[in-house]
Formats: C-alpha cells, structure tokens, sequence
C-alpha cells in the first residue's frame, strides 16, 4: 500500500507494520492506522505517521528523557493491547515541538503503549502523577545526542 | 443535560452499576466519590481536553526545523 504524505513523500507501508489503535488517539479518534517512522535526521525522534489521514506525530522514547520511567498503569490497558511480555512492549511519548524548538515538550503523563507482537497500540493515561504533560526534554536530548557522539567518537579510534 | 441537586453524602445510581456520592463539599470545591466497573474510563474532563489538545498541536511540528536544530546542537558541542 502506498501513501503520500507532506512530511515524508509516498511512502510504501508493508501491511505487517501498521500498528492498530482500537480508539483511534485522543483528538484523532478517527485514526486507527498508523505506521512508526524512523528517520535518521531527526533521531531520536520517532513519527507517528497516520495511514487514512496525512497527520504525522512526533514521539521519542521516555527513557531518552527519564531511564527510569515508570507511570502508573492500569492492568485493563495491557490487556487491552493484548501484551502477555513485558519485552513485546514499546512505550512511546508524544512530543510537541514549536517553531522555537528549544521550548518542546513531552506528554509525559500520556504514554501512547504498543505491543509490537500484534501491533496493537493505545495512548493511556498514568493514574499517578508523578509526570508532566508538559515536560520540556530539550536538555536532556541534547545530552543524550552529546554522549552518543562520545561512543560513536571512542569506538572509531579502537 | 439532566440535573439533580445533592446533598452531602446523597448520591446518584447511573444505569445499573455506576454510583456517584457526594463526600464533601468545601467552599467552591466537591469531593466525589465513582462506584463503577473496572473498565469503565474515569477522568477528569480537562485532562482528556488537554490531552487531545497536545496531540493535535504536536502534528504541527516541522521535522526540517527540528533536524536542523538536532544538527546545530551535535556541531556547537563538538567544537567545545
């Protein structure tokens, strides 16, 4: 199946990799079909690319922003999403990014779950609150980017 | 929208397994109590709100924009 989108131009999505949101998202209720995008200039940004309309979403692990993240979620949701291992899960957060993109923020209190053994995804909301839905993570990227650099820089001279 | 007056600990049955009670009312703020099933969804309004809210604006991030600034980020700290 090809689409088009603004972002990204046509883009050839393999049926395998559609990931299902029974309840759409909030604000897109509409869409049940989205396909993750990775693109290596805007990593570690992922996006969250809508099939039937061109919206694209920008996301980024929470654990680039906290490594030990650890909302409060209700069991229901895991068993809505079908997840039986914790390693099928793959948490993501919805990332707003201004014109000013120093001032971008993360929905920390919202994660959106997807449990990559059927591609079944739902956005949740934490039941404590212990996050932010406007966390800013601009420096916390930009230290991750600089570390990651620093490998990248060690394992090229070995 | 239907609308009913309550007393403090007086409560409302909606459908055969969902009751709201009135804990406390304090000044301008009402403490309630849900009885309902698990799965039943319970928030609080404004957070859905604003939720759906942030979900839409993210769409309007520009990846040239955010490229460019991963980008100025990586060279400014390697010349350091």
């Amino acid at each position: 199946m090809r689409i088009q989108t603004a972002v990204f131009g046509e883009l050839e999505i393999c049926q395998d990799r559609i990931i299902f949101f029974k309840e759409g998202l909030p604000g897109f209720e509409e869409l049940k079909r989205f396909v993750l995008i990775i693109l290596e200039q805007t990593r570690p940004f992922l996006w969250l690319q809508a099939i039937d309309r061109d919206v694209a979403i920008p996301v980024i692990s929470p654990f680039e922003i906290f490594p030990h993240y650890a909302p409060v979620i209700k069991d229901d949701i895991f068993k809505e999403i079908g997840l039986q291992k914790q390693e099928d899960l793959l948490v993501l957060v919805v990332v707003v990014i201004p014109p000013e993109v120093n001032l971008m923020t993360a929905n920390m209190a919202a994660p959106i779950l997807i449990n990559i053994a059927n591609n079944q995804g739902r956005q949740a909301l934490a039941e404590d609150s212990a996050y932010q839905i406007r966390q800013p993570i601009f420096e916390a990227v930009c230290q991750n980017l600089i570390k990651e650099e620093r490998h990248a820089g060690s394992d090229a001279k070995e | 929208m239907l609308v009913l007056t309550r007393k403090n600990n007086e409560a409302i049955q909606v459908g055969n397994d969902i009751k709201i009670v009135i804990l406390g009312i304090e000044n301008d703020r009402v403490k309630i109590g849900i009885e309902a099933p698990q799965e039943t969804k319970i928030m609080r309004a404004e957070l859905i709100r604003e939720i759906r809210q942030i979900n839409q604006e993210a769409t309007q991030a520009d990846p040239c924009r955010l490229t460019l600034a991963i980008s100025q980020n990586k060279s400014t700290k390697d010349k350091k």
